[in-house]
């Protein structure tokens, strides 16, 4: 999982923080953030740069997009050549970051930029990773109970005290995005896999814009995709190290309970002499063995697959090292 | 054997044992001496909440020879020791418990047996200093089941003292808790092994770390190492033989389901066509596993250096 951050170099004359913007279609304007950030950030860090990462959001984002890296020295942009979604855009952004803190902003500024002093903060204080907190919520209605639910479920199955996985304004130390793969739609997840790789995190809640409402996020036909990303969620944390501990169980009881099933039809039928091939109770036997079986094979090839590639996967995150 | 040039690590991991660092590194570095070899002693800190990275940093300040790794949280005794093993430098490494529980004074007769040309040198507690009920008798049986599951015969699988030499340590996949199963991973790599029988005191300071609920863990962890052992060079062989019983096993369904037909009643028993469809179902089924597996493997063959394979020495 990425390279060891303790043998990472750093870069000679970087800036200290890099701000990462993914571009959707939904943004403000785009020189405005930059020159807000230049006011925020100049007497704050020792030296930014703002990366923009224009996902194919059309050609006003364009020219807003040359704009901004024309007036402002401090922005760069990156373009896709097609929508790749936002955590390949984060990730391609975090790649070309040079700082040792990249802060990810929400270009629709959910939170407003003045509030990101208060994340940089905390990691001074030995924090790894800062994430915004919306508090109070805006949004009304089912789609404030879907976020709370969908919170308060991801809460529930990880044992991690998250309030906030929809906002996607983060700070952080550049270890942390190099050290955790995202892909998908996982990159909302990033504070339950930073804890669970003992990075130290916290939640700032910082106020949401008035008029700023989330759209889309959580519209009826997205509960589908959300609710495998928390299957996904729980499949990665709990299960992704040891496959046959988990397919082995569950298999190994379907065969058991199908083998039981059967012995005993064939007690009746070989000692009571009871005629039993019209017995649906037959079916389910053999059906319990096959899914056993089944279940218990693929769990054996999860494993096959986490073994041959167990000298790549790094099961730890070191700390400090004194050499 | 020329010893001079060698280097030799040590690695211990550490998990709340602040009483026990500076006794170790006394013990440690008094049997180290006299190795006659250049060492390092390797600290891995995993996530202990005492004091003993404290005890670290100050025992780093006294001796350079010292080195300490910190992990971020707890990971686990296999996560820590992988990580310890991976950072050493030696061509050696001896590896043991920061519980004083082994004793230093044992360490130059585990690298007598790696100058006698072994690859891994497993420490046996022979008269071991543990309660009877809740650690010997579990450990006896938990022994006894790894040596008939993985075939290879060791009398204590639970030693943390080993010594290894790098090349052969480095290139075993070390994940989860497998710390336990080296030997039997270590011969997939074609690797040596020997036993010999080590020192082993009382617990000192601290509180024992392992509980009887680790049990049923490490029963699950056995039969998935002793599956690995046995089919990691060869998937498709193992799945296409059981799915080739599978199938005859349908066969013979069929032939007794044509008797019953032919046969005066013209009826067939429907327990019949039934197993037949699970033999052929479960055959295809195994096939395709074992392609994959197969394929699997081959990946991993083609992207790094082979992972079944005899050591080059």
């Amino acid at each position: 999982m990425g390279d060891n951050p303790v043998t990472r170099q750093r870069i000679p004359n970087a800036p200290e923080v890099s701000v990462i913007m993914p571009l959707g279609p939904r943004h403000e304007e785009l020189v405005t953030i930059c020159h807000a950030l230049q006011r925020l950030l100049s007497p704050l860090v020792n030296g930014f740069e703002v990366i923009l990462v224009d996902d194919c959001a059309g050609a006003l984002t364009r020219a807003q997009v040359e704009a901004a890296t024309s007036r402002c020295p401090e922005t760069r942009a990156i373009r896709l050549p097609r929508r790749m979604g936002e955590a390949i855009a984060l990730a391609l952004g975090a790649q070309s970051a040079r700082g040792e803190i990249l802060v990810i902003l929400d270009p629709y500024l959910h939170v407003a930029l003045e509030e990101l002093p208060k994340l940089l903060a905390p990691l001074r204080n030995g924090m790894d990773l800062v994430c915004a907190w919306r508090s109070p919520r805006r949004e009304t209605g089912l789609s404030r109970l879907a976020s709370n639910g969908f919170n308060a479920l991801a809460r529930w199955l990880t044992k991690i005290p998250v309030h906030d996985l929809n906002c996607r304004v983060r700070a952080m130390r550049r270890q942390v995005l190099d050290d955790i793969p995202v892909y998908g739609d996982l990159h909302r997840f990033l504070p339950i896999f930073a804890a669970r790789r003992g990075y130290r995190w916290c939640e700032v809640p910082v106020p949401q814009q008035p008029g700023k409402q989330e759209v889309g996020a959580f519209d009826v036909r997205s509960y589908l995709s959300r609710f495998s990303d928390l299957l996904t969620l729980l499949f990665l944390t709990r299960f992704v190290k040891r496959p046959l501990h988990f397919f082995g169980l569950i298999g190994t009881s379907s065969f058991l309970m199908g083998l039981a099933i059967n012995l005993s039809l064939i007690y009746s039928k070989v000692v009571l002499g009871l005629p039993v091939g019209h017995r649906p109770m037959l079916l389910l036997g053999v059906l319990l063995i096959v899914v056993g079986i089944q279940i218990a094979s693929i769990g054996l090839l999860g494993e096959l697959l986490i073994f041959t590639h167990a000298r790549d996967l790094k099961d730890y995150v070191i700390q400090e090292t004194l050499e | 054997m020329n010893t001079s040039q060698s280097r030799c690590s040590i690695v211990i991991p550490l998990l709340n044992e602040q009483e026990s660092v500076v006794p170790l590194h006394a013990q440690l570095a008094d049997a180290a001496d006299r190795l006659g070899m250049v060492w390092e002693l390797i600290f891995v800190d995993d996530g202990s909440r005492d004091g003993t990275w404290q005890q670290l940093v100050a025992l780093r300040a006294q001796d350079r020879r010292v080195r300490a790794i910190r992990l971020t949280r707890n990971f686990g005794q296999t996560a820590a020791m992988s990580c310890g093993i991976h950072a050493a430098s030696g061509e050696i490494i001896v590896t043991m418990d920061g519980d004083l529980q082994n004793d230093p004074a044992d360490i130059p007769r585990l690298l007598d047996k790696i100058q006698e040309g072994y690859d891994v040198v497993c420490g046996w507690r022979h008269r071991r200093q543990d309660k009877l009920w809740s650690r010997k008798i579990p450990s006896l049986v938990a022994n006894r089941l790894i040596a008939w599951l993985t075939g290879v015969k060791l009398h204590d699988y639970g030693c943390s003292l080993k010594a290894y030499r790098a090349e052969a340590i480095q290139r075993v996949p070390l994940y989860a808790e497998l710390h336990r199963f080296i030997p039997a991973l270590a011969t997939l790599t074609g690797a040596l092994i020997a036993e010999i029988t080590v020192t082993h005191h009382p617990r000192r300071f601290g509180r024992t770390k392992y509980n009887l609920w680790r049990t049923w863990r490490v029963l699950l962890d056995m039969v998935t190492v002793s599956l690995l052992v046995k089919f990691a060079s060869k998937p498709l062989r193992f799945f296409v033989t059981l799915a080739v019983c599978s199938l005859t096993v349908a066969l013979v369904c069929v032939e007794r389901s044509w008797e019953w037909y032919v046969g005066p009643y013209h009826r067939i028993p429907q327990i019949l066509p039934s197993i037949a469809v699970l033999g052929v179902w479960l055959a295809g089924h195994l096939v395709i596993v074992g392609f994959l597996a197969e394929l699997c493997l081959r990946t991993a063959h083609n992207r790094s250096e082979r992972l079944v394979a005899p050591l080059t020495l």
